[in-house]
């Protein structure tokens, strides 16, 4: 880390874990995560993870990204619905086993707020099988669970219930400082 | 052997309270928009949310004060995937009367149910008192509070989310029956002094 009192650089690798933009030649590696347990669902990702890298600059995703780990892309983020005038965004992530994803998440979410004057940064699940898995996944860098929304996702055609999460960005220098002090901003 | 089919009848409150009617948008009202827009625009409680252009579920409808013709707010919705409305009212505080907000919610939320909504859901800023009082009278709870989600009037302002399924509306509406268009009771406090929020 760079610490001459000016700002901090974007940290994109850490302990081996690396994160670069995707692009349409991720799309296979995209794919195959995508399509691990429930991320799908989860997410709401496209069917053609084409659009999903794809569409930089358009509506949609933006700033999607895949983590690798060595040479294996073991995740991959992207934002969509940045609103400039509230400074929040939604939050897509999704991982080959969000069980031990909590650096690299962190590693993104500090890219995020390193990259744009953000005040918020949300995620929004709805209640279906891994859910769980990702809601121990983002409080565990920071985001705070805001409620449970009744009925309000559809998931194959099915009403069920979503799950609201946020970290604010004095939240996350606070995480930064307890847990990891290298991607504090 | 069949299941008989069931169906749902509509909660048929109409567009017409005691003290104000509702008017959908059309060519010959749309000019009696803009100014009740630009006024919405400048209210802190009203956040960041720009006019609904959709009529995916309902268009638009104006707050007529049914005693002067006034248009006197604005009420409309943002469609969601899966039949969700978001509901959104605005009534002006120097022509709106206690009460209005009160029937405006019953009516048009009962519309928006019976134009086929499956959820309607309400965000309200967390010091919008005059809002969260109606809800909490109805007996509505926010689901979910999203921290700080909204830049309104110098700051960052929480934000409540409020839900409901037909199921849950149809009751709080038979509650309300006997002050509403064809029940035995006229609503006394409604209409006798401004508006607050």
């Amino acid at each position: 880390m760079i610490s001459s009192g000016g700002p901090s650089s974007a940290v994109l690798e850490v302990d081996g874990f690396a994160w670069r933009t995707a692009g349409p030649l991720d799309a296979s590696a995209l794919e195959a995560l995508a399509a691990r347990s429930g991320n799908r669902a989860l997410f709401y990702l496209p069917q053609s993870v084409a659009e999903f890298a794809g569409t930089v600059g358009g509506p949609g995703f933006r700033m999607p990204m895949l983590c690798l780990r060595g040479s294996k892309p073991i995740g991959a983020a992207a934002t969509k619905q940045r609103n400039q005038r509230n400074l929040n965004l939604h939050l897509i992530c999704f991982f080959a086993d969000p069980v031990d994803a909590a650096l690299p998440l962190a590693i993104y979410v500090r890219h995020l707020f390193w990259s744009f004057p953000l005040h918020r940064i949300f995620c929004q699940l709805p209640s279906v099988s891994g859910a769980a898995a990702y809601v121990r996944l983002l409080k565990g860098v920071g985001f705070q669970e805001e409620g449970m929304v009744r009925g309000h996702a559809m998931v194959g055609g099915r009403p069920r219930d979503l799950v609201a999460l946020a970290v604010l960005r004095r939240e996350f220098e606070i995480w930064c400082r307890e847990n990891e002090k290298r991607l504090t901003l | 052997m069949p299941r008989k089919r069931e169906t749902t009848h509509p909660i048929g409150l109409g567009l017409v309270g005691t003290w104000i009617e509702l008017e959908p948008y059309t060519a010959s009202n749309a000019a009696e928009f803009a100014p009740l827009y630009g006024r919405r625009e400048l209210h802190a409680a009203m956040g960041a949310g720009g006019p609904s252009q959709s009529s995916e579920i309902s268009p638009p409808m104006l707050i007529r004060d049914m005693s002067t013709g006034e248009a006197v707010g604005v009420v409309e919705n943002h469609p969601l995937p899966g039949r969700i409305a978001v509901f959104v009212v605005y009534i002006d505080r120097q022509r709106g009367r206690a009460g209005f907000g009160v029937e405006v919610f019953l009516l048009y939320m009962s519309h928006l149910f019976d134009m086929g909504a499956r959820l309607v859901t309400g965000e309200v800023l967390e010091f919008n008192a005059v809002t969260i009082g109606i809800l909490r009278k109805a007996g509505l709870a926010p689901q979910a509070r999203l921290r700080e989600h909204v830049y309104s009037a110098g700051r960052f302002w929480d934000l409540l989310i409020y839900s409901i399924d037909r199921e849950h509306w149809v009751p709080i509406v038979q509650r309300y029956r006997r002050i509403l268009p064809g029940g035995d009771r006229r609503p006394a406090a409604f209409g006798s002094k401004p508006a607050g929020g």
